[in-house]
């Protein structure tokens, strides 16, 4: 089932300007608010603190860094988040292995979907 | 008996008186001479019948009747012991039909009065007549059963003690006082390779050549000396090439000469040899290869640890009594409950104990150990002992995590660039029309991120010199040696991050410089310069410029304002944090890139 993202705040953090750029292009067209795209950490958790946030699409990678402490923070808000990555389960810790997780390189709209669906089952959206 | 009658026959009355008495005199001391030295006297009528006259000692020493002074040759066959009969009566024979005055003889008899066995040596003369033939036998004999049995168990105790001799697994020789060889038995020959004669009666120091001034020598001459037993053991040479290793011990003998015992004891050196070696091999490869090796005593609760151990677990030697305790206690708190029920596991299971754990030194710092071991048990199942090794894993590990890690690295880093490829070729399909133009412009960005991956991975730290990276771009389209183009700026090395946007950058701006700008007109000029501004003591910043000049004044380029323009005006402000202006003037393109160059970006080479 695929929710409707229309009106739905979603937080991006990801620092490769393309696939940052496509994403806004695709959720905005979906009718969704992209908060970002943010492409480091210190952006990334002031947005969280700023901005209302429905939900979220992290890149795990951010220049180098990755983004445990933003999936903490949002983990801590309840915020539902996916995680968009060229990491394969294996090489993320043990405590983000259940997160929602789509393997780079992807379609927008897998993305897209994985979000709808994030949205609908989490009761606190 | 003729002849000893003939002794009393002849006397006259007065006369005969005085004679008689003397002669029975001198016949009582003759039996008393005889008496005294047990010997008895014998005379045979050998030309008569054969029959003989015996002295009171005869009798007595062939256990007759006093009274029965003759006999016949049969009567002395008959006492002879049967087992020396024919030859004692040979030899009588013999020497009677012979030319010799003498007779020689020793034989057994079976004394009559007792039964016993007794030797008797018999020696005699003979008397003959002018033809040689044998008259008479006058003699004396002895019992010789005491030097005889005497002579006998000296032959039998000497060949006792040659049999000891030859027997012993040991070889044996004996040296007088001045190193003579006198004695070897057989070993000693069978050790040696050479003859009994080869050896006997030869200088210890000739038949041995080398000895006398060696360790053996000094050996011999000071048991000689002070008369005390001594051992050694010493490697022979003999002269011929042939070694042995000798354990050789040596005793003074009553004779003040030595008995000295030989041992081969080759194949004993050259096993411990090698167990030595082999204990030598072991010890450097549990060194070499760091193994901590452990011995406890589960029943004692004692425990040995081998150097490694100590050095495993931080400890120094005689700083603490190896114990299970002092082991668990320098695990990681961790990993220490893991560990000890490894042990225990091992220990109720029979199992092999396998477990890793971290072990803390005391500066703090962190350690991987492997440990391996097995547990024995006495025949009522009870745990005795546990013996076991370790190794230091921390550098297998952190290899393992570091290629991990540049797993994880090299996956990330190509399926985000397979997304950049895929968000650029979506991008290129957007902006363009015609599917041949497509190709060719997505086929041109695909090259410049190539080229660019090429230049960060032939730099081992991954950086890319900024003037390469200009002219590998305008190289790609033959506007490397271009007279139009000038390249000019400093030395910079430029991060992977850096260097692939730029790269995009400067191909972008190139492909569009040929296609609608200065590369594409007679008269154009294009220069591509930077500097680096030092802001800060850490902070300094890039200024690229890219400034074409002579080309007619052009209307924006719709074409363009896609990839390129976006490439520079949103994608290196978003990835990068720079500032950029790109403007499409009068004359050309201008375009200044501006960013900040991370610390670590230090000039190349």
């Amino acid at each position: 089932m695929s929710g409707d993202l229309t009106g739905k705040k979603i937080l991006v953090v990801e620092d490769e300007y393309f696939i940052a750029a496509d994403l806004k292009k695709e959720l905005s067209g979906r009718g969704a608010v992209v908060i970002g795209p943010v492409g480091n950490l210190m952006s990334a958790l002031s947005l969280i603190k700023s901005e209302q946030v429905d939900a979220a699409v992290l890149d795990v990678n951010l220049e180098g860094a990755r983004s445990y402490p933003v999936m903490e923070e949002l983990g801590r808000l309840s915020v539902p988040y996916m995680l968009l990555t060229g990491y394969d389960e294996w090489s993320l810790p043990e405590e983000w292995r259940n997160i929602p997780r789509i393997t780079k390189p992807c379609s927008t709209d897998a993305i897209v979907r994985l979000l709808g669906e994030l949205i609908a089952w989490h009761p606190a959206s | 008996m003729g002849r000893g009658a003939g002794m009393t026959q002849a006397h006259s009355e007065n006369k005969c008186t005085y004679t008689e008495a003397a002669l029975r005199e001198r016949e009582a001391d003759l039996a008393r001479v005889q008496r005294i030295a047990g010997v008895g006297g014998i005379s045979i009528d050998v030309a008569g019948d054969m029959r003989s006259w015996r002295s009171p000692e005869y009798l007595r020493l062939h256990g007759l009747p006093d009274d029965v002074r003759e006999e016949t040759h049969a009567q002395w066959h008959e006492r002879v012991h049967p087992d020396d009969r024919e030859n004692a009566e040979r030899a009588l024979f013999a020497a009677l039909k012979g030319t010799g005055t003498t007779y020689d003889n020793e034989y057994r008899i079976i004394r009559p009065s007792d039964g016993a066995v007794r030797w008797v040596h018999a020696r005699a003369e003979i008397e003959r007549d002018e033809t040689g033939k044998a008259q008479r036998l006058v003699g004396a004999h002895i019992d010789v059963t005491e030097q005889k049995e005497a002579q006998q168990a000296l032959r039998e105790s000497e060949e006792r003690y040659r049999g000891v001799l030859n027997s012993m697994v040991e070889g044996f020789a004996l040296l007088d006082v001045k190193f003579t060889i006198i004695d070897v038995n057989e070993e000693m020959l069978r050790l040696d390779g050479r003859a009994r004669d080869q050896l006997i009666g030869r200088s210890f120091w000739d038949a041995f050549p080398g000895t006398r001034d060696a360790p053996v020598g000094a050996l011999f001459i000071r048991i000689v000396e002070k008369r005390a037993p001594a051992a050694l053991e010493h490697e022979y040479r003999w002269p011929d090439g042939r070694s042995m290793w000798i354990e050789l011990r040596a005793y003074p003998t009553s004779e003040g000469g030595v008995a000295i015992f030989w041992h081969d004891i080759s194949a004993r050196k050259r096993a411990s040899d090698a167990l030595r070696e082999s204990e030598e091999r072991l010890r450097s490869a549990v060194q070499v290869g760091g193994l901590g090796l452990w011995d406890w005593n589960v029943l004692t609760g004692e425990v040995h640890w081998s150097d490694e151990h100590y050095r495993l677990q931080d400890y120094r030697r005689g700083e603490i009594e190896p114990s299970y305790e002092a082991w668990a206690q320098r695990i990681h708190p961790d990993d220490r409950e893991a560990a000890e029920a490894a042990v225990r596991h091992a220990r109720d299971s029979g199992e092999e104990y396998t477990q890793e754990f971290r072990s803390i030194h005391s500066d703090g710092s962190i350690h991987w150990l492997s440990g391996r071991g097995r547990f024995f048990y006495d025949r009522e199942g009870q745990p005795v002992r546990m013996i076991g090794a370790m190794v230091d894993t921390t550098e297998r590990r952190e290899a393992e995590e570091r290629q991990t890690l540049l797993l994880a690295e090299l996956q990330h880093r190509v399926r985000n660039i397979l997304a950049v490829v895929r968000s650029v070729f979506t991008r290129t399909a957007d902006d363009e029309r015609a599917i041949s133009e497509i190709v060719s412009h997505f086929t041109g960005r695909l090259d410049a991120l190539a080229r660019t991956q090429v230049l960060v991975t032939q730099s081992p730290a991954g950086l890319v010199d900024l003037e390469a990276l200009v002219r590998e771009e305008a190289l790609s389209v033959d506007s490397a040696e271009d007279p139009r183009v000038t390249v000019n700026g400093p030395e910079v090395a430029l991060p992977r991050k850096e260097a692939e946007a730029i790269g995009l950058a400067i191909h972008e701006l190139t492909t569009n410089a040929i296609k609608y700008g200065a590369l594409g007109q007679r008269g154009g000029a294009l220069e591509i310069s930077w500097e680096v501004n030092l802001h800060h003591r850490e902070r300094r910043r890039l200024v690229l410029n890219w400034i074409e000049q002579g080309v007619p004044a052009v209307p924006v380029i719709p074409s363009n304002q896609g990839f390129g323009s976006e490439l520079i005006r949103e994608a290196l402000p978003y990835r990068l944090g720079a500032e950029t202006e790109l403007e499409f003037a009068g004359g050309g393109v201008r375009c200044r890139i501006s960013l900040d160059l991370p610390i670590e970006a230090k000039v190349i080479g």
